[in-house]
């Protein structure tokens, strides 16, 4: 045997130990069981405020966080309410409040804006995002 | 519930359908009951992907991922639970320990240091990346970087993260050419910054038209995760981390800030200038690039950065020995980078500046960007040359957290480890 016959050989047995590994590696059947990307989620239980079965003279706060056209949303909302629900007392708490007129931004402005609508014994706030 | 077919509210927009759906706005808000789900942890199940072989398994992972949004455009690692556990090696938290102030916003999924690894390993990152991306998540949930503002917002912000300490070369992370990107030798920061973006839309939700309303989105693909170059730090200059931070010099630490974009400003002469004329005509220059009206930093005006100025350590170095400490550059640019009142006025900025709390009576005219010289922020990293500086300026709210960076018992065993795989750099690198 030459040189090159027994590098041919060489070459040969080297294949035979690399490549059926390296084929059996990319061929065989893939099962993955991945772990999801989205993380897990905890719930936390809150107490809801008493659910409402009428409208009727109940006081309905409108909340405004001062995003682009909420205003003119809840201000619609308040003339479609004043028709509907002639009883109910309607309060547009940015025009009563303006520095309520915001995104609240942290836990104790979000609490402040609360309280100030607490103040009007709302029974109900809507707010409107909008943007 | 009740769902409002309506499109965005614009001027003169179609408020009709509220007047036709107020029966049904009434019902909503008498009637309908909220579903109560009980206190627990929900867990997502696990991904079952199936494929002939590891390529077509690989590519309709890719293909769910896509479908699921959990994805980015670019191809994702599988994160099998050996794929995570290789890089949680990367740090000696356990795995369901929660990363800083936990939820990230909006979605409100938990940044547990599994979730965190789980990023990473889809990015294609290694165990030795995860104390920095860690860090990085625990400086942006900090309530005072208002993070849920801008995951959600209709502005393409993203957040910037500065690397200081020994880490950076610990684990190949880039401060210098290519400085943000992309250089293949130093990968790490793309990587993390991949990881990070992950986060913020598999498990904080910022899914693009859904949970973040960001208009361009713009570099989010890997955010901007660098380090500083300390060695290049002229003398008596100190590390982002110590400077404005208070941190020893050579602990490792991230900083983090929101970024609403980066310029780059040529702000080298002509050649015809003295080298005095040279640095007073570049600092004039960067000056005008951040004398605009940037709304986004109206709040935060008092303490907030306007944004973080990047000059090489060969600017850097420069400037220095023309007379230009980093007390004196930092006040000659806020001291050139006003605004005349005029042009606030022209801008329809007062208006924004009013609703922001700033008192127009008391206006100085020209009006600074921010409060405080000290506020505009330098940084020393990118290639060694003298022709560029780079602004990067900051967007919601715009605070700094920094965040020390916490390594594993076994980091030296891991960085060794990591040489091995990755090869030795060329030795002009």
């Amino acid at each position: 045997m030459n040189r090159w016959t027994n590098g041919c050989l060489g070459l040969a047995l080297l294949g035979s130990l690399v490549l059926p590994l390296s084929a059996s590696a990319t061929e065989a059947a893939q099962e993955w069981e991945l772990i999801n990307p989205q993380g897990t989620i905890a719930i936390q239980e809150i107490k809801l405020a008493p659910r409402l079965t009428t409208l009727d003279g109940k006081t309905i706060v409108l909340r405004w966080n001062g995003k682009h056209n909420g205003d003119n949303y809840l201000n619609r909302v308040a003339e479609l309410l004043a028709e509907k629900v002639p009883s109910a007392k309607v309060i547009k708490v940015y025009e009563l409040d303006k520095s309520t007129i915001k995104q609240s931004g942290s836990t104790a402005e979000a609490a402040r804006i609360a309280n100030v609508i607490k103040g009007l014994k709302a029974d109900l706030v809507i707010a409107s995002q909008a943007d | 519930m009740v769902s409002f077919p309506v499109s965005l509210f614009l001027v003169e927009s179609n408020l009709n359908p509220i007047k036709e759906n107020i029966d049904k706005f009434v019902a909503g808000l008498t009637k309908w009951e909220p579903t109560i789900k009980k206190k627990g942890v929900m867990m997502p199940p696990k991904v079952k992907v199936e494929g002939k072989d590891y390529q077509d398994a690989f590519a309709k992972m890719n293909a769910l991922y896509l479908r699921n949004q959990w994805a980015d455009g670019l191809p994702l690692m599988p994160a099998t639970k050996e794929r995570v556990q290789w890089i949680l090696r990367g740090t000696d938290l356990p795995p369901d320990a929660i990363v800083g102030n936990g939820k990230i916003l909006p979605r409100g999924g938990i940044a547990t240091v599994e979730a965190v690894a789980v990023a990473l390993a889809m990015a294609g990152g290694r165990p030795e990346y995860l104390p920095v991306l860690i860090a990085a998540v625990e400086a942006m949930l900090d309530p005072a970087l208002q993070h849920q503002g801008w995951q959600a917002t209709t502005s393409s912000v993203f957040p910037a993260v500065i690397v200081n300490g020994p880490i950076a070369k610990d684990i190949r992370l880039n401060s210098g050419w290519g400085l943000v990107g992309p250089n293949s030798l130093y990968p790490a920061g793309g990587v993390i910054g991949r990881a990070l973006r992950l986060l913020q839309q598999d498990v904080g939700g910022a899914v693009p038209g859904v949970g973040t309303m960001a208009q361009y989105g713009g570099m989010r693909y890997t955010n901007a995760v660098f380090a500083e170059d300390e060695e290049g730090l002229p003398p008596g200059w100190q590390p982002l981390s110590t400077d404005r931070f208070g941190q020893p010099r050579g602990t490792n630490a991230v900083t983090v800030y929101s970024v609403s974009s980066a310029v780059n400003i040529l702000r080298r002469g002509t050649g015809k200038e003295t080298p005095q004329e040279e640095a007073t005509g570049s600092l004039y220059r960067i000056a005008a690039y951040m004398a605009s009206p940037n709304v986004n930093t109206l709040e935060g005006y008092e303490e907030g950065t306007p944004g973080i100025l990047i000059f090489s350590s060969t600017i850097a170095k420069q400037l220095v020995q023309l007379g230009w400490t980093r007390e004196k550059i930092r006040d000659f640019l806020w001291e050139n980078a006003r605004i005349p009142v005029s042009e606030l006025k022209k801008e329809a900025m007062l208006l924004y500046m009013e609703d922001k709390g700033i008192d127009l009576k008391k206006l100085t005219d020209p009006w600074p960007i921010t409060a405080k010289a000290k506020n505009i922020v330098l940084v020393v990293a990118g290639g060694t040359h003298p022709t560029h500086a780079y602004w990067m300026q900051a967007a919601q709210g715009p605070k700094m957290i920094n965040a020390k960076i916490k390594l594993p018992a076994k980091w030296n065993d891991l960085i060794k480890e990591a040489e091995k795989d990755m090869g030795p750099l060329p030795a002009s690198k």
